[in-house]
């Protein structure tokens, strides 16, 4: 285990520094640029773009500046951000536990529905039962987030006046966890709904698969019951599959959930990313791109290292 | 109050310039003088707009002597004194110093301390919108000398300040700012004018204007400045709102590409702005909230002709004048010339509805008089950035542009020869010439007959094809004292404000 971990992890650092080089070119071949914000200013020169220029280093060619960025990265400096004057690490960590918080909620709450939502599809096959949770999902999956999201701001903030209309918390009153729970019921919910609808539905043909086989007629003819069948061999064979897909999408999450950080005006890692692509700011953009490739890569090492867990025929070593 | 995107800093100096962050700025700091709706200059941190008649301004236009206030005081109790404006005009004038805008700044010749509150600013060429460019925003605007003197270009660039300005001198006071979230301010006890009637104000940034509307709706805003045409009569129907409508300082025109032989005919030009129906873009498009332009100044810039009358729509005036230069209807209904056809590229900023409107009714207009319009625009970033800028790829390019109280004259970067934001290389004699001499002209009455003859200039020869300057609309609910303002932001009178629920 520990040399697999090893292996991994250090097969994981030209990933990485494939992954930078990679998308620190394409970013700088995105047309506009980082002075395109400076461009309509009243009395801006084309001198005084030149000194802007060369203030972010700009006028150095391209693998000169990648390497004076990953000199910084390996001393741990992301550099700053040139919109907002501050170290582009620090942009990214105020809004992580934002992140963390809509994230984890979304995916605690899409867990435990899609694992619901599929096994009760799986048992009670062709039924109609299955056929409603099978026409609710694909609806879960069809459905827009930025329809639902605003559908679902109408409905509870401004008609009904149950739930706030947005942000983390309320500014007027005292960040209290009540009020911190009552912010995030409609955006947690919003993404939840289509993860539940999509991991649903891999639990279920994964649960489908399992339960046709031929260890789970073998134990229902030991004698066992049905509950003890259910959860302890089929379930557990059939999570394998559905373990990628639940961790990848955390790790997709992060910076990904950018139309619901939109709709609920919540202060995430997505809005963030989004407005530093807009306005071409080049360090933050890295220091979060950066990020998301570590917490991909990682995803991916645990994920294989859960197979082994899960399953004693996969074997780490 | 509604924030649709987040300032990037409060340091009043510090750039890019950004409209959200001056709105939160105007709130926490003062400058010299305030511009007024009208355009005049009233005294703020000064206790007199100086004029050459009052010995303000010497008679050669170069030499400012100014005077501040004796009671103004930042929130760490020190007043506000001639320092803090030398510190600032140092950093300003520093290239290093990654400013937001250093215009007017870089006319500064020599810098005079007399006293605490008063100072002598000499200038190197006359400039007289000196004052209004310098002295009335909050960015750029005055530092606190007790925080940035002493400090190297590289440490105020990386100053943390911008993102906790503790050290103000405006009606309200920094509190908190939560990333992404929120930024509050509250009454600034030390604060010498009348004291603010709101206690706290909170800035939400809410990305999306779906979810302002709705944040109104659930009774979440007080005020919603900037709302789109269509969403105003949702806005109308929420209880306590008041909709403002105002004459803005933006206009919006069509760049012609001069690199183009085609559009080097003024005939041509002419015959493009009487073949759109810029009446029925106004009418349809804004809902009838627009003045139609006959040249680039908006209705409340001191620049504005109100005599000059836009162009009429006048197709067969228009068909007619393409015929004079030669283009005569080809096959397919598009104009020829020399077996070429008269075929231009319209480009804009993609995702904005009501430009890709008006594209496709132009589209249609002049196809009506042989003129084939293909479009093709482009994110903000990449058409300012890249596209304009290089001259290729585009014929005609719809952009907006902001109207400078100070200085009507400002878009000579966009039309003098040589200017820097002179895209489509447009280059008339009669025109550098006129925008050379108001330069040395040191009072606004002597300059105003010849900006009304650079408009008329601009007007003939259509540089740009001139659309329309579209009215500010802003909501406030449960609120009085909201009073719009062209040259600042919604914020300038910001203590006047008083919620009535």
């Amino acid at each position: 285990m520990t040399r697999f971990l090893v292996r991994r992890l250090l097969q994981a650092i030209p990933v990485l520094l494939g992954i930078s080089f990679l998308l620190f070119v394409l970013m700088h071949a995105m047309p506009g640029g980082p002075l395109a914000m400076y461009v309509q200013q009243p009395g801006m020169s084309k001198a005084r773009l030149a000194e802007l220029a060369a203030q972010m280093g700009l006028n150095k060619p391209i693998w000169a500046q990648y390497v004076q960025w990953l000199t910084g990265v390996l001393h741990g400096n992301f550099g700053y951000s040139y919109v907002y004057n501050v170290p582009a690490t620090q942009m990214m960590l105020q809004r992580f536990p934002a992140d963390m918080e809509l994230v984890l909620t979304a995916f605690g709450i899409s867990v435990i529905g899609s694992f619901a939502l599929g096994i009760f599809g799986a048992v009670r096959q062709y039924s109609i039962w299955d056929h409603v949770v099978t026409v609710i999902s694909y609806f879960g999956m069809a459905m827009p987030t930025f329809w639902l999201g605003v559908l679902l701001l109408i409905l509870f903030a401004v008609d009904l006046h149950w739930l706030p209309s947005g942000g983390m918390v309320s500014n007027t009153a005292a960040a209290s966890l009540g009020d911190r729970i009552r912010h995030l019921i409609l955006p947690a919910s919003t993404l939840a709904v289509f993860l539940i609808a999509q991991q649903g539905r891999y639990v279920r043909s994964a649960m489908l698969e399992v339960i046709r086989s031929d260890f789970v007629r073998t134990a229902r003819a030991k004698g066992l019951g049905e509950r003890v069948v259910m959860w302890r061999h089929a379930l557990r064979n059939a999570m394998i599959p559905v373990v990628t897909v639940m961790i990848l999408n955390v790790a997709f999450l992060f910076g990904g959930a950018v139309v619901t950080e939109t709709i609920y005006s919540w202060p995430g890692m997505g809005l963030l990313f989004i407005n530093a692509i807009t306005q071409a700011d080049y360090p933050v953009i890295m220091a979060i791109v950066s990020f998301l490739s570590v917490v991909i890569v990682f995803a991916n090492i645990v994920a294989d290292m859960l197979y082994g867990l899960l399953d004693p025929r996969v074997r780490l070593s | 109050m509604g924030e649709f995107e987040e300032p990037d800093t409060l340091n009043p100096i510090a750039g890019p310039l950004m409209f959200f962050a001056q709105e939160v700025q105007q709130s926490l700091f003062a400058n010299l003088f305030t511009l007024q709706p009208n355009g005049s200059l009233a005294p703020d941190l000064a206790t007199v707009v100086p004029t050459t008649a009052n010995g303000g301004i010497s008679a050669n236009g170069l030499t400012y002597t100014l005077h501040l206030r004796s009671d103004a005081k930042w929130t760490n109790g020190k007043p506000v004194t001639s320092e803090d404006v030398y510190v600032t005009y140092q950093l300003e004038t520093n290239p290093k110093v990654k400013v937001a805008s250093n215009l007017g700044w870089n006319d500064v010749a020599s810098f005079k301390t007399i006293s605490p509150t008063e100072f002598q600013i000499t200038l190197k060429k006359p400039d007289q919108p000196f004052l209004a460019t310098v002295f009335t925003q909050t960015q750029p605007g005055i530092v606190p000398a007790s925080v940035f003197k002493g400090m190297s270009a590289a440490q105020v660039n990386a100053s943390p300040y911008g993102h906790d300005p503790t050290v103000t001198d405006g009606p309200y006071k920094f509190v908190s700012w939560q990333p992404g979230a929120a930024i509050t301010v509250t009454r600034n006890p030390l604060w010498f004018g009348t004291k603010p009637k709101i206690k706290t104000i909170i800035f939400k940034i809410i990305p999306s204007t779906n979810t302002l509307l709705t944040t109104a709706e659930a009774n979440g805003l007080n005020v919603f400045a900037g709302v789109p045409i269509q969403n105003v009569p949702q806005v109308q129907k929420i209880a306590g709102s008041k909709l403002y409508y105002a004459n803005s300082s933006l206009f919006e025109m069509i760049y012609t590409n001069q690199r183009n032989p085609i559009l080097q005919d003024v005939r041509v030009r002419q015959a493009l702005e009487m073949g759109i129906n810029r009446a029925a873009i106004v009418k349809t498009l804004l809902g009838g909230r627009g003045t139609l332009l006959a040249a680039d100044q908006s209705p409340a810039s001191w620049g504005y002709d109100p005599n000059l009358k836009p162009w009429p729509y006048d197709p067969a005036q228009a068909a007619k004048l393409l015929t004079q230069a030669g283009w005569v209807m080809g096959s397919g209904g598009v104009r020829q010339k020399n077996g070429k056809p008269l075929s231009l590229v319209y480009s804009t900023t993609s995702g904005n509805t009501t430009r890709e409107a008006t594209q496709r009714l132009v589209q249609t207009w002049l196809g009506k008089i042989g003129v084939k319009i293909t479009i093709h625009n482009y994110e903000a970033a990449a058409l300012f950035g890249t596209i304009l800028p290089s001259g290729q790829g585009w014929d005609l390019a719809e952009v907006a542009y902001n109207d400078q109280a100070a200085n009507p004259a400002s878009p000579q970067a966009n039309f003098g020869t040589g200017g820097s934001f002179n895209w489509g290389k447009f280059s008339d004699p009669t025109l550098d010439h006129l925008y050379a001499e108001q330069a040395t002209m040191t009072s606004q009455s002597q300059r105003q007959p010849v900006m009304f003859q650079i408009e008329k200039e601009l007007h003939t020869q259509l540089p740009a094809l001139w659309l329309y300057s579209p009215q500010s609309i802003d909501s406030t609910f449960n609120m009085t004292g909201y009073q719009p303002n062209p040259w600042m932001q919604d914020t300038w009178n910001v203590q006047d404000w008083a919620l009535t629920k």
